[in-house]
């Protein structure tokens, strides 16, 4: 900028500092010459999503109540483009900007405003060839009992499906099970030669959680809205840190692996902080007093964890120097230590929080074992077994990347859209696959003075535009992290809701597969768990998967150079649990069987057309329909069927870069026990006399163009 | 050190001292040519700058942490002792030039708070500034259009100093960050939007330079919505339009500035009638004159001169309300079936009678002035510089007579102040400490030397409502809307906690806070020159031995005749680069200082400060910095915070300790980790409930700070 001295000549008896000329000028010299020397280049890549999306919601049922007279129809436009600038890409110190740059498609209010906002943001460097430091944003992973981020698994996922999750996930800034934190990541990597191998040594200071007051009426900042159960809000009252240390040595090549890990998870109990609230928070409320509040009063009391690691690990096939033969094997054991508090009451009106430790371990190894021949045919086996007691705790491994949420057609159960999976029009598909970055939803009465807004709001969150997307990167808290869990969504997370480090499992995850060329793939998997330590009034829960599927790419078979490649895929889960004395309402079975169908034939350089079809049916006996439970779980559901297909046709440039234009349907059709004694009340519906069973179906009609284009 | 090589006994040597002055002018003639060959140096890489034409995007990025950790006997229960502030931060710079002429700037902040836990909707980039400005037409007319830095003359627009004798960097790179965070730097040109031009023809005939500027700027924008609260608001909009021209020959420079500053009325007039609104006008004329002895007399190991400015001000303060201009009588007739008549006898009849209706038609608004006043300001300055073997000399003196009614607002108001909560801002204390700490922030160094930049959840604690459409700050009813309006939540916003502001403050608004203005900084003088009813003088030396020791002596007088108030300011400070002087290779700069300033009426302040400060470069890319500073602040008569002798501050000690290491990474990059210690001690009275007698009591506050961060410009 233009800075101007005027006058030069009235000022020169009122310098502040006496310093002569010369130095000032040799300062100003090193100051030029630094700022020249640090200016590099600049590199910029980014990744632009644009979606149009129409979701048509329809339902045979009868909609008794208010929210029947919202839209029916679901128009999400918008485009988002991340742009990253790497400033001096290539030295020894780099900073690094990513600018969200939102637009909805709309030409009639506030057009020229769109959003800019900050997505990431960091400085980076290297000293020497082997200290690398990050500040500011950024992504690790060390085990997934240490520190994961655990996603979700659908085999063989047709690819007109897997590019909308892709979608989503990058609008999250997810890469692979990689954790997202803001703080500082020193890690130091230095090779000692061939038999003493590579020694590793990171370490990390990252926040968690700032203090910040946040309304609780939001659909962002809450996971329910408007509630008061435990874990509802996400404000926090203290600041929360990890303070972690890794150290690995790989020696024999790096064919050994021996690490440790030290984390340790806490609030800083310091910065417990107040605000001042309307003692009644419901819109007639403001002519109650102010009181002083904890800022987050249903989750109030410190965090203090400590995670120890140890793992080892050996690649045996390298040991055989067998170029053809898989052969490894890694195992960990972690011991949490973690406060957990206890209401004990004083008196009628008085409670303390009294505090326990517990300690809690899981061991995790891992088998990779097989043969390849070259690129001809592969057999491969791989498994997991896990042995994580009830008082496991380690949220940086447990926070789940998918908490399942009502994407679509959300104005149109307004009030209840925030119970997610147990909200009734919640399908898997629409959480699963489907975004919007800021949908701005539709107010219950639609009027434009303050008496509308007021009245417009629903309880599931204010009308004011928020992100919708079940994918996330958050670290949530203990008691978010068993709000959450009672809101998994059985299809996708039924054994293991939290990855390998779900807490109170014990057994084995395995799988085989066997791979032709590199044009076919068979894949069976087996999977059983218990629970380590009942549930209450429960017998220990035991969970059993199993499935398979294929993937067969014709044209390539037949050696062309595009693909036409056809995949499916079967997995059944269940998970009984039952109780005592309960026996003639079942095993307490919760089952489900998920198929997968997809196609994709790429017919011209770049054109290909694809289609997909997803079902899954669940069924849930009299004694886990009436104890599945969870937040909004008011009417026992005892069979629900989804199903969705989708055709289209694409433009492909790379795996990043496409069009795409689709057509599908999702159909969900729930069936709920309504007899007399579920304390059933179906607000949607209007129920005959004696009626024991209601079914209650829609659809949603997708039409779909999406362009995401990575660069 | 070998000191048999020193051969020169000392009585030797400083009978040599006259001799050697003739080699030293050589020597500073020597320094002079490099000092041109800087210049030459520094020329050359601006224009390497200016040179590359087209689209550029540069700047900073900053990320660390900042802890400060409060301890107090007063803190309440419920009250958090730690806050911690964990960033990352940008300020992206893009240039485009079309010609080497010509420059357009925008700057974008971007800044994150660090957290995993809840999900950020849109956290904006803020743009904080945006000009095009350009040197051309032979680069003789500079233009600045949009956001500007302009100053004319200390009486007319300026930004009076906030300097602290000999400051340590670790404490002045602390200020130049806060003042930055504001868009603001330590010149003395105001931060302005709108636009400037300036003339500067060069040598004409005997003319060294002809020059004329204009400038114009809004200062103040009219509140676009009357019933939610926020801070960038007035009720109309309020300009400045100035200009200056002058002429410059054989070091002698003659000029003129005007400043002209005042509300728009008919801005505010669209608003209801029943609300009175009051404007301010301010206008300031003065002539300078000054002579440097340079461009006459260069052979002169001494370089002397003057420079005087002598202002004539305006204020006018009117009030704006509605006037009704057309009042009309109608008279219709009525008809009444029973009249009762005086004495209670009814008539029982049919009358006839008129009716007299008045009806008053609100037709325009009216000014009425409530108060004018005029007045005069006189300053001149002579100083004299110049090199004696070693020693370089810089004195200069003032002389100040400003009257009573003076009043130039662009140029009374400093940057800095103060009386701001920065640092642990949610803590909470109890009873009397309480009410203390709402009207009277005191940590002068705190606001000095910190600030907090945060992006923050819009929630309806900071989205503010009101009931009422007018009295918008005042205490009132929330409105009935308050929840339903959280349509912008999980929003993030761009919050500051700083003590320096942009803005001037008009007459009455500085009425309204002058008594809480931070006398430690500039006690005598704190609107700078520009400071009403102040007579006096003052003096300034700067002694340089060798480029080495720096020597700074300051003195200043002055009188508040309305209230027969003194002021005696006086200060020395020391900086001795030993790097320098003991031709170390690596610097090492040490600085103290000790500055009083007292009055002996009104209040009856005196504020001292004492500030030692180092820089050490250690080995390779590591340095480390040092600074403390003391600060006392007295109100002999009592700081009154409630005009109703209910608390009464007495002493403020405050101390600021700062250390740490420093640590160069690449070009640009820097590794910076401080530690310190703050303490803040108020003793205040209060009268007691019980006995009605004056008691003592003390709020003492201390606070340990940490602070890492990495910097880098790209």
């Amino acid at each position: 900028m233009m800075q101007k001295t005027l006058f030069s000549l009235l000022l020169i008896g009122s310098a502040a500092f006496a310093a002569s000329e010369l130095k000032t000028n040799q300062a100003l010299i090193n100051g030029k010459i630094d700022t020249i020397e640090s200016k590099r280049g600049i590199q910029v890549s980014g990744n632009i999503r644009a979606v149009y999306l129409g979701s048509y919601y329809d339902s045979d049922q009868k909609n008794v109540d208010s929210s029947s007279t919202m839209p029916d129809v679901e128009r999400d436009e918008f485009v988002s483009a991340d742009l990253d600038f790497h400033f001096h890409p290539w030295d020894f110190v780099r900073a690094n900007v990513m600018l969200r740059l939102e637009a909805g498609m709309q030409d009639y209010f506030s057009a020229a405003s769109k959003t800019i906002g900050v997505g990431w943001m960091n400085l980076e460097g290297n000293i020497g060839s082997d200290f690398y430091w990050v500040v500011g944003d950024f992504r690790q992973r060390y085990s997934p009992l240490t520190l994961n981020a655990p996603d979700v698994q659908v085999m063989y996922e047709p690819q007109i499906f897997s590019r909308e999750r892709q979608m989503a996930r990058t609008d999250a800034q997810l890469t692979g099970e990689e954790r997202n934190l803001e703080g500082a990541n020193l890690q130091f990597r230095r090779f000692l030669g061939e038999q003493a191998g590579e020694i590793r040594a990171e370490a990390i200071g990252a926040r968690l959680r700032r203090v910040q007051v946040l309304d609780l009426s939001g659909a962002n900042g809450n996971i329910l809205p408007n509630d008061s159960v435990s874990g509802a809000s996400q404000s926090a009252n203290m600041d929360k840190w990890l303070l972690s240390g890794n150290i690995e040595w790989l020696p024999m090549n790096k064919n050994l692996l021996l690490g440790v890990t030290e984390m340790f998870i806490f609030d800083d109990k310091s910065s417990y902080s107040y605000t001042y609230r309307h003692e009644d928070q419901t819109v007639d409320g403001l002519d109650s007093k102010y009181v002083l509040q904890s800022i987050n009063a249903v989750d109030s009391l410190p965090q203090r964890t400590f995670v120890t690691s140890v793992r080892v690990g050996g690649d045996v096939a390298s040991f055989l120097n067998n170029p053809n033969l898989i052969l490894d094997l890694t195992a960990e054991y972690a011991r949490s230590s973690d406060d957990v508090y206890h209401s004990v009451a004083i008196s009628d009106t008085t409670y303390f929080a009294e505090k326990e430790v517990l300690d809690g371990d899981a061991i995790l190894a891992t088998l990779n074992a097989g043969y390849k021949s070259g690129n001809t045919w592969k057999v491969q086996f791989s498994g997991n077994y896990i042995m994580n007691d009830s008082n496991w705790f380690n949220n940086l491994a447990q926070s789940p990347q998918f908490f399942a949420q009502r994407i679509l057609n959300t104005d149109r159960d307004g009030t209840v859209s925030k119970y997610g999976v147990n909200a009734p029009l919640y399908s898997t598909f629409g959480a699963l696959y489907h975004f919007t970055p800021k949908f701005s939803p539709a107010a219950t009465t639609l009027a434009t003075d303050d008496a509308g807004f007021a009245n417009g709001q629903t309880s599931s969150y204010d009308i004011a535009p928020y992100s919708k997307n079940s994918w996330t990167s958050l670290v949530y808290t203990r008691s978010e992290l068993a709000l959450i869990n009672s809101m998994s969504d059985p299809a996708l997370q039924l054994s293991l809701p939290n990855g390998l480090a779900t807490s109170n499992r014990t057994g084995v995850q395995t799988g085989i597969t066997v791979g032709l060329n590199d044009f076919a793939e068979v894949q069976l998997l087996f999977n059983s768990f218990q629970q380590v330590k009942a549930e209450s009034v429960f017998d220990k829960a035991k969970y059993l998967e199993y499935g398979a599927g294929a993937k067969w790419d014709v044209l390539k078979m037949l050696r062309f150079k595009l693909p036409l490649e056809i995949s499916g895929s079967y997995k059944h889960s269940s998970r009984k649990m039952g109780m005592e004395g309960a026996d003639s309402l079942g095993s307490g079975e919760l089952k489900c069987d998920f198929f997968n169908a997809g196609f994709y034939w790429q017919y011209l350089p770049r054109l290909g057309v694809s289609a997909g079809w997803q079902y899954i049916d669940m069924t849930l006996d009299d004694l886990a329909s009436l104890t599945k439970g969870g937040a909004g779980y008011e009417v026992p559901l005892v069979k629900g069927k989804q199903m969705q297909w989708m055709v289209g046709l694409d433009y492909s440039l790379t795996s990043d870069a496409w069009f795409t234009l689709n057509y599908g349907i999702i159909s969900v059709e729930n069936t709920y026990n309504v007899s007399s004694g579920t304390g059933a009340n179906l607000n949607y519906a209007i129920l005959d006399a004696n009626e024991i069973s209601y079914k209650h179906s829609f659809t949603q009609t997708i039409v779909e163009a999406t362009i995401n284009v990575g660069f | 050190m070998n000191l048999n090589k020193d051969k020169f006994p000392m009585a030797f040597r400083t009978s040599l001292f006259l001799a050697l002055s003739i080699i030293s002018i050589a020597s500073a003639a020597t320094d002079s040519s490099v000092v041109v060959r800087q210049r030459s140096l520094l020329d050359k890489l601006d224009s390497i700058n200016t040179a590359v034409l087209g689209f550029r995007i540069g700047g900073t990025a900053k990320a660390g942490v900042l802890v400060s950790t409060l301890s107090s006997d007063q803190l309440s229960d419920q009250s958090p002792s730690r806050e911690t502030q964990a960033y990352t931060d940008a300020n992206l710079i893009l240039t485009a030039r079309p010609s080497s002429e010509t420059e357009a700037r925008v700057e974008v902040r971007l800044h994150k708070d660090w957290q995993s836990g809840y999900e950020e909707s849109v956290n904006p980039i803020i743009g904080h500034w945006f000009s095009y400005d350009g040197l051309i037409l032979d680069k003789h007319l500079l233009f600045n259009l949009g956001y500007m830095r302009v100053g004319y003359t200390p009486l007319t627009l300026y930004v009076p100093e906030d300097v602290v004798l000999q400051e340590p960097e670790i404490f002045a790179s602390r200020r130049r960050d806060a003042l930055a965070m504001r868009n603001l730097d330590t010149s003395t040109n105001r931060l302005l939007q709108g636009f400037n031009a300036e003339y500067h023809s060069g040598k004409v005939g005997l003319l060294s330079d002809i020059y004329a500027q204009g400038t114009a700027a809004r200062i103040r924008n009219i509140a676009k919505k009357a019933d939610q609260v926020f801070f960038d608001f007035d009720w109309s909009d309020r300009y400045m339009l100035a200009a200056n021209a002058g002429a410059s020959a054989y070091g002698v420079t003659l000029g003129g500035n005007f400043v002209s500053t005042f509300d728009r009325e008919l801005s505010s007039r669209s608003r209801s009638a029943g609300t009175n609104y009051y404007y301010e006008d301010n206008y300031v004329g003065s002539g300078i004159f000054g002579f440097d002895s340079k461009e006459l007399l260069s052979d002169l190991p001494v370089q002397f001169g003057v420079n005087g400015e002598v202002a004539y001000s305006r204020w006018i303060y009117t009030l704006d309300s509605v006037q009704v201009v057309d009042t009309t009588y109608s008279y219709s007739l009525k008809q009444q079936t029973s009249i009762t008549t005086t004495d209670g006898v009814n008539l029982d009849t049919i009358s006839e009678y008129y009716v007299a209706k008045k009806s008053q038609i609100i037709r325009d608004w009216y000014d009425t002035v409530l108060d004018r006043q005029s007045d005069i300001a006189f300053n001149i300055q002579p100083y004299v510089k110049g090199s004696f073997g070693k020693v370089d000399v810089n004195v200069s003196g003032l002389y100040m007579n400003n009257g009573e009614n003076f009043w130039s607002e662009q140029a009374a108001s400093r940057s800095y102040r103060g009386n701001t909560s920065v640092l642990n801002s949610a803590s909470l204390f109890e009873g009397q400490d309480s009410s203390l700490l709402s009207l009277f922030r005191s940590g002068s160094l705190e606001n000095m030397y910190f600030a907090v930049y945060n992006t923050n959840v819009l929630q309806q604690q900071n989205l503010m409502s009101k009931n009422e459409v007018s009295d918008v700050l005042s205490v009132g009813s929330e409105s009935n809307y308050t929840y339903s309006r959280l349509y912008n939540n999980y929003k993030l916003a761009h919050f500051y906690r700083n003590a320096y502001s942009a803005a001037a403050y008009k007459l009455t608004e500085y009425a309204a806070v002058s008594e809480f203005t931070d006398p430690s900084v500039n006690m005598p003088l704190p609107m700078g020159l520009a400071t009403p009813d102040r007579q006096g003088f003052s003096f300034k030396g700067d002694f340089t031995w060798d480029d080495a020791v720096e020597l700074n002596v300051r003195f200043g007088h002055y009188t508040w005749s309305e209230i027969d108030d003194q002021f005696t300011q006086y200060g020395v400070g020391l900086g001795v680069d030993v790097a320098q002087l003991m031709t170390f290779d690596k610097p090492l700069m040490i600085q103290m200082s000790y500055e009083v300033a007292s009055e002996d009426n009104y209040l009856k302040r005196k504020t001292s400060r004492i500030v030692a400060g180092a820089n050490a470069g250690i080995w390779g890319p590591f340095a480390a910095q040092a600074g403390v500073e003391f600060l006392t602040k007295k109100y002999g008569n009592g700081l009154d915070l409630y005009d109703d002798a209910s608390l009464l501050v007495n002493t403020v000690d405050e101390m600021l300790i700062l250390a740490g290491p420093q640590v160069k990474l690449a070009p640009g990059a820097c590794l910076s980790v401080e530690g310190g210690y703050m303490t803040n001690k108020v003793t205040y009275s209060t009268t007691a409930t019980e006995t009605g007698l004056r008691v003592s009591q003390e709020l003492s506050i201390d606070k340990f700070i940490f602070m890492a961060d990495i910097s880098v410009s790209f």
